[in-house]
């Protein structure tokens, strides 16, 4: 977008903004901006202002001064995102919603929790321990992301397999509505809620629509035992048609995760775990539950493995070697990272008997595009992470990373899939969409996010192609 | 030929197949009968159907088998009607990737039927006959196996939709996890057809757990009921839910059960010594609550075995008691009284009962059942409840519709408890009454966006 037409009244927005939130919660020196243009993607942009409410009413106040001024919002929790969705509209206003970090209320006869969007996603998780109650989602940012982002983005993490994603998670909230400040209540702590499903539509709209203020999550009992194996398999295509197998025969892992040949080869190298050259993919695999039904799936688990020449089963026994085994896992973004100064990555998602063309397409697109390719895949949702290092002072570089990420958008889309299981679409993967969608699609959803937001000032150059909101706002001033 | 509005029955047979007003003499829609239906068997022709009645602004109904139709907020008017049960292909299962891709038009009992020769199945629970998946997903809600998998809506990976503007829309895919763009599919899940025809969707479903146990127990209080399904949770059974004893005795058939108290349902799932585990807890929570095992059914993916006391049948000889049945004759209760409504309204004998399903927070399932219990003395009908105590669901059937003060302080209750009610079937005007009072200006405007001339199922709502 990059207009600025609506800086010009900056002076009076953050006069107003001040007299209204109070000064010490609205920032305007350009080194406290630098601390808001950022996301965990290379997009930055610098905001005009920066709002830190701490109540549902100087949010409203908030938007509703925004609106007056034109000026875009861009709400934003821990800023944590992979796909630049808290990145500021250049010269709009950052709303930080991490001053709003209470938990409301844990109320676990109800099976709910009631918390504040700045809430991290480990805040709760604490908070809930003492109950033996636990929430689901934990995507890998989890200890600092917060929970405000995770229902933007509709955040996943390893336990969705078993569990389910945030939107299984949600079970209301209040949000505040643009460009009155509209404060609305939709869902509830009921399985039901009178009316259409609005809570559906606002659960992974990745701050288009409205501010969530405070959002009711389930939370559920804590498995009663977990037991945790790691597989090592010759090849790729191998350990990816296990993941299937393994879902496919009824079992129900809560975890199945997958590094595949390049991820695995540097996480040997740097974490030095001694893995012998044939090891090609590696799986981690959890079962929960019972602690007497966990026998049988790891038996399950581990004969399908089997079926499909497995090299090394090695079941944890205690937490600590628990922790061993996973150790591949977690240090596997920063152990591919390390290989250049940047790297690029993005969350497509396959349908899980896909799996296996997919990994070989992932190393086609590396060779053919002459990039390091290595993926994180949360194997059984069909959930890759294919992550590019580059460097941008190498010419041509990140062009070539960037070239080789399109392609497994493509190859994704062309599988069954969709460029996007996690992250969300914010501005990477905007040029995506019309993979995915039709015109007709898009300007339908469009009109939605318009319908909530009619001034557009809510992360207006966010998920939609440049052309579409074009159009959109033509058809809204005809 | 017949003519609704400007548009005529010979203009629809342009498009598509027509069942003209002779044959749809029966068809009765919240008391409305269409003067003509049509049956298009495309999606690009219920998409033309709809764009044309938004262009003449004629009002029309959409219904898949129409087993549910008249239940909820009812028709405002109508003209003519379109049925999705033409929308037919056989079904897509994908036994790899679990998911089966269908048409509205098909009937959710030959999904099911199909999923199971694969060792598959849907957690919905089986409908009348005739349901359609389309119309189960329009209906919307969560089945009884709700704890165990999740709701109705969450099954649902993708769908297409034709909209009033004559086009069909795509959202959504056949992977689990997908946030590109808004979840606009959902929006359609329970919306009873005023938004859009759902043509085609795209479903999640399971394996057939390798080993299950149905439990009936009875109990002596309600009391009893709370403090079972409370110490039930965590063992995390599939399905958990408490009838009145004289409720469970009609529905699944029960002899030589006394005649208070109350029956528990409770199914458990998973490898069989999760499940023996989860029964050894429920046992001892029985006996400490001076419960009584009446039946139990345990099921293994390739062959059954009954358990039981010879004190008891369910549905005759307790050898010929399959699973499937006992939820069969749940809905068969659940929708029983509905057709009873407007399907028969010559016949004096007919029933005119009156359902109202309660979502209140859990914990209050219990006050609010024993609230219900204390009102039903200032009614001189009977009233059935059923309570999904760790759901937060109370089902209530009055066995009369004339007891208009029984009715409203029942209602009433809902809100006292921090939850609401819907009806769900109830003759058209108490509906009518009821719902007039329900909308907030947002459905509104979501109604609007979709289908701002207000024909598409008129009147009708979530």
């Amino acid at each position: 977008m990059g207009k600025h037409v609506y800086t010009d009244s900056r002076e009076e927005l953050l006069s107003e903004l001040q007299k209204e939130i109070g000064k010490a919660k609205v920032l305007s020196r350009t080194r406290d901006l630098l601390a808001y243009d950022y996301d965990a993607t290379p997009f930055m942009n610098l905001p005009a202002v920066v709002v830190l409410p701490e109540s549902t009413e100087e949010v409203s106040k908030t938007l509703k001064i925004a609106a007056g001024y034109g000026v875009p919002v861009t709400p934003r929790g821990a800023g944590t995102s992979l796909s630049g969705g808290p990145v500021p509209t250049p010269g709009g206003i950052v709303m930080s919603l991490t001053r709003m970090d209470k938990i409301l209320e844990i109320d676990v006869k109800n099976g709910i929790a009631i918390v504040q969007p700045g809430v991290t996603n480990k805040a709760l998780q604490d908070a809930l321990k003492p109950f033996g109650y636990w929430y689901p989602p934990d995507p890998a940012s989890f200890s600092v992301a917060t929970i405000g982002g995770n229902v933007a983005e509709n955040a996943g993490g390893p336990h969705c397999l078993k569990y389910g994603v945030t939107a299984n998670y949600v079970a209301g909230f209040e949000v505040v509505l643009p460009p009155t400040g509209e404060i609305v209540h939709l869902g509830g702590v009921t399985e039901e809620s009178p009316g259409y499903d609005l809570a559906s539509l606002f659960v992974g709209s990745e701050g288009t629509m409205g501010i969530m203020t405070k959002i009711t999550v389930r939370i559920t009992p804590v498995p009663m035992a977990t037991s945790t194996v790691l597989a090592i398999f010759k090849s790729c295509w191998d350990a990816a048609t296990s993941v299937f197998e393994i879902i496919k025969n009824g079992f129900n892992p809560s975890v199945l995760e997958m590094l595949e040949e390049r991820m695995l080869y540097e996480v040997n190298e740097v974490f030095k775990l001694g893995y012998s050259e044939e090891a090609k993919a590696l799986l981690i695999i959890e079962v929960d539950g019972e602690p007497e039904g966990l026998s049988v799936e790891l038996e399950g688990i581990t004969q399908i493995c089997r079926q499909n020449n497995v090299l090394l089963l090695q079941v944890a026994n205690t937490e600590e070697e628990r922790e061993n085994l996973w150790r591949a896992r977690r240090g596997g973004t920063s152990a591919l990272g390390r290989l250049k100064p940047d790297s690029a990555e993005n969350d497509i998602v396959v349908p899980r008997s896909k799996l296996p063309e997919m990994v070989d397409k992932l190393q086609e697109i590396s060779e053919s595009n002459g990039v390091i390719l290595g993926a994180l895949i949360h194997a059984g949702d069909g959930n890759c992470h294919p992550q590019v290092p580059f460097d941008t002072k190498v010419p041509g570089e990140q062009e070539a990373a960037e070239h080789a990420l399109w392609e497994v958008f493509q190859s994704a889309v062309d599988l069954g899939g969709t460029i996007s299981g996690e992250h969300g679409v914010g501005l990477e993967k905007i040029r995506g969409m019309k993979l995915v969608f039709n015109d007709d699609e898009l300007m339908l959803m469009r009109r939605l996010k318009l319908m909530f937001d009619p001034e557009d000032i809510l992360n207006p150059d966010k998920i939609f192609p440049e052309d579409i909101i074009i159009r959109s706002k033509e058809e809204q001033h005809a | 030929m017949h003519k609704a509005g400007s548009v005529s029955e010979s203009y629809l047979q342009q498009i598509c197949q027509v069942r003209s007003a002779s044959e749809t003499a029966n068809t009765l829609l919240d008391g409305f009968e269409p003067q003509f239906v049509a049956e298009p068997i495309h999606d690009e022709e219920a998409a033309q159907l709809l764009h044309l009645a938004n262009k003449e602004g004629t009002p029309i109904a959409v219904m898949g088998g129409g087993t549910s139709f008249s239940t909820g907020a009812p028709l405002e008017k109508l003209e003519w009607a379109i049925s999705t049960q033409k929308l037919y292909a056989d079904p897509v299962i994908n036994t790899d990737d679990l998911l089966v891709i269908a048409k509205a038009g098909v009937p959710l009992a030959l999904i099911q039927e199909r999923l199971k020769e694969q060792g598959l199945f849907l957690p919905f629970d089986p409908g009348s006959k005739g349901t359609t998946i389309g119309g189960a997903l329009a209906l919307g809600g969560s089945g009884s196996h709700k704890l165990g998998y999740g709701s109705i809506k969450e099954a649902v990976l993708g769908m297409k939709v034709a909209l009033a503007d004559g086009k069909i829309y795509k959202f959504g895919g056949q992977t689990v996890k997908n946030v590109v763009g808004y979840d606009v599919g959902k929006i359609f899940v329970g919306a009873r057809g005023s938004l859009g025809i759902i043509t085609e969707v795209c479903l999640r479903v399971y394996p057939l757990p390798p080993f299950s146990k149905v439990i009936l127990g009875w109990v002596e209080n309600l009391g009893s009921t709370w403090r079972i399904a409370e110490s039930l949770e965590k063992v995390r059974p599939t399905v958990v839910e408490f009838y009145d004893a004289g409720t469970a005795k009609e529905v699944f058939s029960l002899e030589n059960i006394p005649a208070e108290g109350y029956v528990l349902l409770i199914k458990l799932s998973g490898s069989e010594p999760t499940v023996e585990k989860q029964w050894e807890t429920i046992s001892e929570v029985f006996v400490e609550n001076r419960a009584e095992l009446l039946w139990a059914l345990d099921e293994v993916r390739s062959s059954r075995s009954v358990v039981g006391g010879p004190k008891f049948k369910v549905g005759g000889s307790k050898f010929e008691v399959r699973e499937d049945t006992l939820w069969q004759q749940r809905t068969d209760w659940l929708c029983r009284a509905r057709l009873g409504n407007d399907a028969n309204k010559g016949d004096p004998n007919y029933r005119t009962d009156t359902g109202i399903k309660f979502f209140v927070p859990r914990v209050a399932s219990y006050d609010l059942a024993v609230e219900i219990e204390k009102l039903q003395s200032k009614c001189p009908y009977r009233s059935q409840i059923m309570v999904a105590p760790l759901r937060g669901l109370v089902f209530v059937n009055l066995e009369s519709s004339t007891c208009p003060e029984f009715f409203i302080e029942v209602v009433q209750l809902a809100k006292k408890f921090s939850g609401f009610a819907s009806l769900t079937y109830a003759p058209v005007a108490l509906r009518q009454e009821y719902y007039s009072q329900q909308q907030n200006h947002w459905d509104t405007r979501v109604k609007s966006f979709f289908d701002s001339r207000n024909i598409l199922n008129p009147g009708k709502r979530p």
